[in-house]
């Protein structure tokens, strides 16, 4: 075991560029560290310990001081690194753990941080006691937080150098995108909450009065999520809490007063580093209120400007029918589209109509702002009723309204319309049907092919078939099937049964070739007819057999000793007939009908019956 | 000469070709006159014709008549021939805007909203197709063995899940044609807890208002609401669609 004990910033260096090398004390006995950032501090600065392990085996544990010391620990870290060595044929594995903590300094003077213990398997290590010296607050080694020109009581400054414990480097931020705006131009105010710990909820967000402005809500997210962000080199938890969009509704000095919220973070507890259970806090914040300088807009706006109307807009005139008959409502409806403050604009109104009526215009607004900018369009709908037929003339209509972009006032224009009026109904709609229903109602349609109308698809002929087709294909199939595996397995019973008549048509055969004079042929047929026969009946062949193992095999599948022997008779008529020289005839024909006659009444049933 | 034109217009021979009909019942529309093309529209209905633009012009034009309740009958009817039909959609959203009846009538299921919006057409194929493909599948795992046979099994699970999916939807839309649904097409009608005028009416349904019809006694007609109410009205306060 080796223990190091160093307090210098060169050392706390050198310390870092070693654990970020190669672990080359491979295969050297457990050893621990612990090193310090600096060895002289303010009270209101953290001290950052840097404890560091090595082992065969993994680390296991750091215990802090079991009893209070000089200091709170208010964060810890570690990271792990393992490595495999091949030394003397034999694989060496090493495990590196450091921690890095965070200790505010309890009070002033001579501190010492007192050892800290590793455990590694079933051996304790522990570090050697550090000594720094702490100044009084706002005498430390860093330059001191600077403070705001005119912070608000409540409001704790963003850390200017340095950690200067959780409490007092979370606070409400507000941010906006344009400290200088133009009279109703947008101003993006973001309130976030910045803190060095997680934040796992807020509550009692409470929004200023915003006096003298115009609120439209962008943005709330649903849950906070955090962001990384970087306030004067220190690294904190960003988190959106709400997104705003402010019009200002007078020039000046106007400001965004304090937003307030109840933060709930989580913190390590006292000197228990690794409590599972750490503490929630709960502190109520206060943001910075945010001084904003509004231009008045300039001068020579054009006759007909509203104060209200400014953003890049534009405006348009739509009529809801292109025809309509005269007594029959028309809805007209002036639209402005742009970025700005929607719900505000003043639209141009519609000026006389010769020859209609007209009922109040009524107003709708879409908001959809896009990239964290108000938007949409907002719409008036006037129902003009033409008294008469003929033509209805809208004039062209202009919209003045000032750009911020460009910091000139703009004029937004529509074309004319002309709308043919045709006779209608004068007017005398019953008033069940409604003015407003009858302006909404879908024009109608031509050029659609009419067609019958008649029973649903289910009771008609395609669907029986397509419905019946598919299950009587596969009782097909299924049948198909069983009637060729019966046919398959039935084949030699049906053998045996068509063996008479195979051989009847055979002798059939046999008496033709006699009738035409072919002699040897008729033997042969004969001879084949017999043959087959008893192979049929016997369900094997039978050439090669001599006749009294043929005998006996007919013998014993049941053929009388009469068949076996008018069958020899007949076999040996055939060889007497081939090789004899005894003339072929009918005598052999008969012989040989007579044999199978016989054969049949003693084989022909028990065959069958064999067979199956 | 309006009038004129309307008149030659209407008097044209009801053996005409249907376009030819319906073009000229779209004419009258056009200059105003209404109730010719109503008329024009309802006899090709009665003719037997059908088609969603029908039903929606028709349904317009008994609008412009002040005829809202057959008006909403004649959108619904468009909407059943083709379920996406965004004009006749539209219309009914305006026309049921303001409902009086819609906390009384309460809301169909979900099952019936996908049966009312499902055509006829559309519901055959979904328990045709997976009806086919069961019967493949079947086929396919009596002819294979193995893991063949295995993925045949499952595809045959899925398509029967499909039969029964389409099963029902097709048998929603038969029920949908046995047990009819109409629109009342009176301004309000009392609604009677038997088929007779002497009973007084329990509440009051009005114009366009959406039942189903589950049985007739009469001059009278059992009705009832997608919220479960039932009771019977007079058989010409609705229109079956």
């Amino acid at each position: 075991m080796s223990r190091r004990t160093g307090s210098a910033l060169a050392a706390f260096a050198a310390f870092a560029a070693l654990a970020a090398a190669s672990p080359a004390a491979a295969a050297r006995a457990p050893s621990v560290e612990a090193v310090v950032d600096r060895s002289e501090l303010g009270q209101e600065e953290i001290l950052r310990l840097s404890v560091r392990a090595e082992a065969s085996e993994p680390p296991a544990r750091l215990d802090p001081p079991a009893t209070p010391f000089d200091f709170e620990i208010v964060g810890s870290s570690h990271s792990q690194q393992s490595s495999m060595t091949f030394a003397g044929g034999q694989i060496q594995a090493r495990h590196s753990v450091q921690w890095l903590l965070g200790l505010a300094p309890r009070r002033s003077g001579t501190l010492t941080v007192p050892p800290f213990t590793v455990t590694i398997g079933s051996v304790r290590l522990a570090t050697a006691p550090i000594t720094v010296k702490v100044l009084p607050a706002g005498k430390g080694t860093r330059p001191a937080p600077a403070a705001p020109s005119a912070p608000p009581p409540a409001q704790p400054p963003a850390p200017a150098a340095g950690w200067r414990g959780w409490e007092r480097d979370l606070w409400l931020d507000v941010q906006v995108d344009e400290k200088r705006p133009w009279l109703g131009e947008q101003v993006t105010a973001s309130v976030f909450i910045v803190s060095p710990v997680g934040v796992i909820g807020m509550e009692g967000f409470k929004p200023p009065p915003y006096d003298g402005f115009w609120a439209e809500t962008l943005e709330i997210p649903q849950r906070l999520e955090p962001a990384r962000r970087m306030v004067n080199g220190i690294p904190v938890w960003s988190f959106l809490v709400q997104r705003i969009a402010l019009f200002p509704t007078r020039a000046g000095k106007l400001t965004i007063e304090p937003f307030q919220a109840d933060v709930t973070v989580q913190v390590l507890s006292g000197n228990r580093l690794f409590d599972p259970f750490r503490s929630v806090e709960q502190v109520r914040r206060r943001s910075a209120p945010v001084l904003l300088d509004v231009r008045p807009l300039p001068p020579g706006a054009p006759p007909g400007f509203e104060s209200v109307n400014v953003g890049s807009l534009s405006l348009e005139l739509a009529p809801g029918e292109r025809t309509v008959p005269a007594g029959e409502p028309l809805a007209l409806r002036i639209t402005a589209r742009g970025e700005g403050n929607v719900r505000a604009w003043s639209l141009p109104p519609l000026p006389p109509i010769a020859g209609t009526r007209r009922f109040d215009p009524a107003s709708s607004e879409r908001l959809a702002p896009a990239r964290g900018r108000i938007a949409g369009s907002r719409t008036a709908e006037t129902l003009l009723i033409p008294e008469r037929p003929g033509e209805l003339s809208i004039p062209p209509l202009t919209w003045p309204f000032f750009d911020p972009k460009t910091g000139r006032y703009e004029v937004a224009r529509t074309a004319g319309l002309r709308l043919p009026v045709t006779g209608g109904d004068g007017g005398s709609a019953p008033p069940s049907a409604s003015a407003a229903l009858r302006a909404e109602l879908r024009p109608i349609r031509a050029g659609d092919p009419l067609g019958r109308s008649g029973p649903p698809p289910w009771r008609r002929l395609p669907f029986a078939i397509l419905f019946l087709l598919p299950p009587a294909g596969f009782a097909a199939v299924v049948a198909r099937e069983r009637l060729r595996e019966r046919a398959r397995l039935d084949a030699p019973a049906r053998r045996v049964r068509g063996a008479e008549r195979a051989a009847r048509r055979r002798l059939s055969a046999a008496a033709r070739r006699l009738q035409a004079g072919d002699g040897a042929g008729f033997v042969a047929e004969v001879e084949r007819a017999l043959t087959g026969y008893a192979a049929d009946k016997l369900g094997r062949p039978v050439i090669g057999l001599t006749r009294e193992v043929l005998a006996a095999t007919l013998a014993g599948a049941g053929a009388h000793p009469p068949a076996l022997r008018a069958l020899l008779a007949a076999l040996d008529a055939c060889d007497a007939a081939r090789f004899g020289g005894a003339p072929p005839g009918e005598p052999l024909l008969d012989a040989a009908a007579a044999a199978m006659t016989l054969l049949e009444e003693g084989v022909g049933s028990r065959g069958t019956e064999g067979r199956a | 000469m309006t009038l004129l034109f309307a008149l030659l217009l209407a008097a044209a021979p009801a053996g005409a070709p249907p376009a030819e009909r319906f073009e000229r019942a779209n004419a009258l529309y056009r200059t105003g006159d209404f109730a010719g093309a109503a008329a024009g529209y309802e006899a090709l209905v009665s003719d037997g014709f059908t088609s969603p633009s029908l039903h929606l012009n028709l349904g317009n034009a008994r609008l412009r008549l002040g005829r809202r309740g057959q008006a909403i009958a004649s959108w619904e009817r468009a909407l059943r021939l083709d379920p996406g039909d965004e004009d006749a959609i539209g219309n009914l959203r305006s026309a049921r805007r303001d409902d009086p009846d819609r906390a009384l009538a309460g809301e169909p299921t979900l099952f019936a909203r996908v049966v009312e919006r499902t055509g006829d057409g559309l519901a055959a194929a979904l328990f045709l197709v997976p009806w086919w493909l069961l019967w493949g599948a079947l086929g396919w795992r009596h002819q294979r063995g193995g893991s063949a046979r295995r993925a045949a099994s499952a595809a045959a699970l899925l398509a029967a899940a499909g039969v029964l999916a389409g099963g029902a939807l097709l048998a929603g839309r038969a029920r949908d044609r046995h047990l009819p649904i109409a629109v009342l097409v009176a301004p309000s009608t009392p609604v009677r807890e038997g088929p007779s005028a002497a009973l007084k009416g329990a509440f009051e349904l009005h114009e366009g208002t959406r039942v189903r019809l589950r049985g007739a006694e009469g001059d009278f007609v059992l009705v009832r609401l997608d919220g479960g109410l039932e009771g019977w009205v007079a058989r010409g306060d609705v229109e079956p669609l």
